[in-house]
């Protein structure tokens, strides 16, 4: 399924002419330089194809026949373009110049030998100019190849030796040719369903997977290696075991490594997790969900979020945004994590763009919970998981992808997110705004609660009363004793929201102490509070559930902002009196 | 449509029908392979005389996936180690030592499934009348008897299974849903005796060599229900 989504991606790219992907037999490389050659075929210049930005030098995408993928000691040469050692014999360090030479030799003689089946022009005077040349010629401007590979243009030419087209024409028949011959195994492709050559190993392989450094950058997303023995089965070894014919494996991968190019800004992560998105026809909300979801600390700041806000707000009105497109679009998620030499896929999430727009409505629906004035509503994704951690990188990789799959699916959210969650405010004792809303989403989706946005004074759960109780006591203190070091939240917050009935008694008691310290008024006013409250309670229970301790901290949470909210609303009572 | 012979509901908690093409970092089908349905039916009853059909699929959840990582080997134990083990010939001790052949893998595998398998069989010797194999098959699966414990794709996941008597609950998922190319079932064809080289495996029945292709077919799920074609299962042998 992914790959036949993949797969039509590639056809979709392929159909659309500004949408740039390499046909089946050819590759993006990475050039650095262009030899352009004079119409006497006997001299000619190195021009440089990098272009600066922001200080650095990027080299020029360029579509160039085969793969590019090389290995021996004496790896093939490339047709019609090269690095400086095969195309000029200049060794790189490390490297003894009769390395260099017998690469540039290979590259010439392999040229000229097809120089009989290629009936062209331009490809005779690019023969002619090789055998000019002499290896690490000096006429060459080393400053001028860059650290990437060169291809070849005759002077006053537009296109690429490469891209004439009786060329192209004949390096499409010869890779065919190739690509059939390679492959004596011919079975269904799961892609196609059509009986077709299967492809041993999947290529061009996928790049752009985040991953630690040092690993490979460079994996494959269907991968049986010839040591892998415990995936042979029916006799099938290697991609044998999962047929896919050479041109669908191609496809994908193309498709995929287009997905993930940086450059591309369709790749965005959640943890470890590559995320790439992708509609089955064109449609904005593609870059939209990017723009979203992009973890870059800067997303909390108001220009980032203000692209997504305005949608976002349309949104969770219950509007669906027109400029998405038909509603009814396939919309499909990959989640890929990298593991070993391999990329595994840590979601894959089929849907359309209408499901996937309420299910983002659903999501900010259920997190929604009244808030500071600094708090921003919408709360990215990597902000909630970042609550459950001491540190970002404790973020369990398993988590993220849950995490992000009952987002994406409106299904119920990851229970260990919920006890991360309760872990992480037992241990630092703060109900944050962000803290209460992903405990109220969780309580809502695991346990199917109704959780209202703030303060409800006639909610009868005992732990939602105690953890209101809690707040009014602490306040209680810190009223009677300002710029006090260690609170009662401090010292027990968590027995309190576990076993409350080991620690109210006392909390109680001390708020007897600190009532004797506050002023008459002020005294009577805390006592009322905390005596409604009392009223809502019959007893201490022993034990909380954690669903009631989930309950305890939002009751808490409600009670706090209610305080500060009511308390600017009694200031300003007070000043119009 | 006319309902098959057989119903047979199976459900459970963790599911993983591997996609060949996520095999190393497993990734689950959206439902039960036929052939993994094959595979229950065969748990509860099986003899040599009896090939499965697997006619239709019906689907009764919403497919939900979790995502698991574990430790796994990556060799296989040596079936001519254990012969020669058998033999009393083998030098070292039989045994395959996971700690220094550790490969760590993740999952992603589905949550609450729950089908209802309809099938038939074909009877390879016809000798025997259908009846018989029919109320065995019936009577096991009544009772809850199984040869080995039916799974739900890998062996971790045990499947519970019930008898379906009368017609067959409609499924709540609605609509049409195109599942893409799914593995049917692997198409086991018979080669003559002397090509034992080119086999991929062997009948444990007659020990025949056998040449083993996938055969793959357009999963449609329509109202719950996925029609298996029956070209996938090639016409039974029958033997006089």
């Amino acid at each position: 399924m992914i790959l036949q989504a993949l797969n039509h991606l590639y056809e979709r790219l392929a159909a659309d002419p500004t949408a740039d992907v390499a046909e089946y037999g050819f590759s993006v490389q990475k050039a650095s330089f262009c030899v352009v050659i004079a119409p006497d075929t006997t001299s000619f210049e190195v021009q440089s194809l990098l272009r600066q930005e922001d200080k650095n030098e990027l080299p020029a995408r360029v579509f160039v026949p085969g793969t590019g993928a090389r290995s021996g000691s004496k790896a093939p040469p490339s047709f019609l373009w090269d690095n400086p050692a095969y195309v000029f014999g200049i060794s790189p360090k490390g490297k003894s110049d009769n390395w260099a030479k017998q690469r540039f030799e290979a590259f010439r003689d392999f040229h000229v030998s097809l120089l009989n089946e290629i009936r062209s022009p331009a490809y005779e005077a690019f023969c002619s100019f090789l055998n000019y040349l002499t290896p690490n010629d000096s006429r060459v401007d080393t400053n001028k190849l860059g650290t990437y590979f060169g291809v070849f243009r005759l002077r006053g030419e537009q296109q690429y030796i490469h891209e004439e087209s009786t060329i192209k024409k004949w390096w499409k028949d010869r890779w065919l040719e190739q690509e059939l011959s390679k492959s004596s195994t011919q079975s269904t492709c799961l892609v196609s369903g059509k009986l077709e050559p299967i492809a041993e190993s999947h290529f061009p392989k996928i790049k752009g997977v985040k991953d630690k450094p040092g690993k490979p950058s460079e994996k494959y997303l269907v991968a049986v290696d010839k040591q892998f023995r415990s995936a042979e089965s029916y006799g099938k070894r290697c991609n044998y075991n999962s047929p896919v014919s050479q041109r669908a494996a191609f496809q994908y991968t193309t498709a995929l490594n287009r997905l993930l190019d940086p450059a591309m800004g369709r790749r965005f992560s959640i943890g470890d997790t590559s995320v790439v998105c992708w509609t089955a026809e064109p449609s904005p909300a593609e870059d939209w969900v990017v723009e979203m979801f992009n973890p870059s600390p800067r997303a909390e700041d108001e220009t980032e979020l203000g692209k997504v806000k305005s949608v976002l707000d349309a949104i969770s009105k219950g509007k669906y945004p027109t400029e998405f497109g038909p509603p009814d679009t396939p919309f499909y998620i990959l989640g890929l994590a990298p593991n070993a030499a391999r990329i595994s896929v840590r979601f894959w999430h089929v849907s359309t763009v209408g499901q996937f727009v309420e299910n983002l409505r659903k999501h900010f629906a259920d997190l929604e919970i009244c808030r500071g004035p600094q708090d921003l509503p919408y709360p990215p994704l990597w902000r909630l998981l970042r609550e459950t951690v001491r540190d970002a990188k404790d973020i369990p990789d398993v988590m993220e992808g849950a995490v992000a799959r009952a987002l994406l699916t409106g299904g119920p959210y990851p229970q260990m997110f919920y006890t991360a969650l309760l872990r992480r405010i037992r241990a630092d004792r703060e109900v944050r705004y962000v803290r209460a809303a992903a405990l109220k989403a969780c309580l809502i989706r695991i346990y199917e609660q109704e959780i209202p946005m703030s303060l409800d004074e006639e909610r009868s759960d005992p732990a939602y009363q105690l953890g209101r109780l809690f707040a009014e006591l602490e306040k209680t203190q810190e009223d009677a004793l300002p710029g006090i070091n260690d609170t009662i939240k401090d010292r027990y917050f968590g027995a309190a929201s576990s076993t409350p009935a080991t620690v109210f008694p006392r909390l109680i008691r001390m708020n007897q102490h600190h009532l004797g310290k506050l002023e008459k008024g002020k005294r009577v006013y805390h006592e009322r509070r905390i005596q409604q409250i009392a009223d809502m309670l019959d007893s201490f229970p022993a034990h909380f559930s954690l669903q009631e301790q989930g309950l305890f901290a939002i009751g808490y949470y409600h009670q706090r902002q209610s305080l500060f909210t009511k308390k600017s609303q009694d200031a300003s009572a007070e000043v119009s009196e | 449509m006319t309902r098959s012979p057989i119903a047979l509901r199976v459900w459970g908690d963790y599911a993983c029908f591997s996609r060949p093409e996520c095999k190393v970092e497993r990734l689950s089908y959206d439902v039960i392979t036929p052939s993994a349905a094959r595979g229950i039916l065969e748990a509860i009853y099986w003899k040599p005389q009896v090939q499965w059909i697997v006619e239709r699929i019906h689907v009764y959840r919403e497919p939900e996936f979790t995502n698991l990582r574990r430790n796994e080997v990556a060799s296989k134990a040596s079936a001519t180690n254990a012969q020669k083990a058998m033999k009393g010939t083998l030098a070292e001790p039989l045994a395959l030592y996971a700690d220094e052949d550790r490969q760590q893998r993740a999952a992603t595998i589905l949550r609450d499934v729950e089908y209802i398998i309809e099938a038939r069989f074909d009877l390879l010797d016809d000798r025997d009348p259908v009846a018989k194999h029919y109320n065995m098959f019936k009577r096991r699966a009544e009772k809850g008897q199984c040869f080995h414990r039916p799974y739900l794709g890998t062996r971790e996941f045990a499947c519970h299974f019930a008898w379906v008597e009368g017609p067959i609950p409609e499924s709540p998922l609605t609509g049409e849903r195109d599942l893409s190319w799914m593995l049917g079932d692997m198409a086991y064809t018979p080669l003559g005796d002397k090509q034992v080289k080119q086999a991929d495996s062997f009948c444990s029945h007659t020990r025949r060599p056998l040449k083993v292709e996938p055969q793959f077919f357009r999963a449609i799920m329509r109202d719950g229900v996925i029609e298996v074609p029956s070209h996938l299962y090639a016409p039974a042998e029958v033997t006089p």
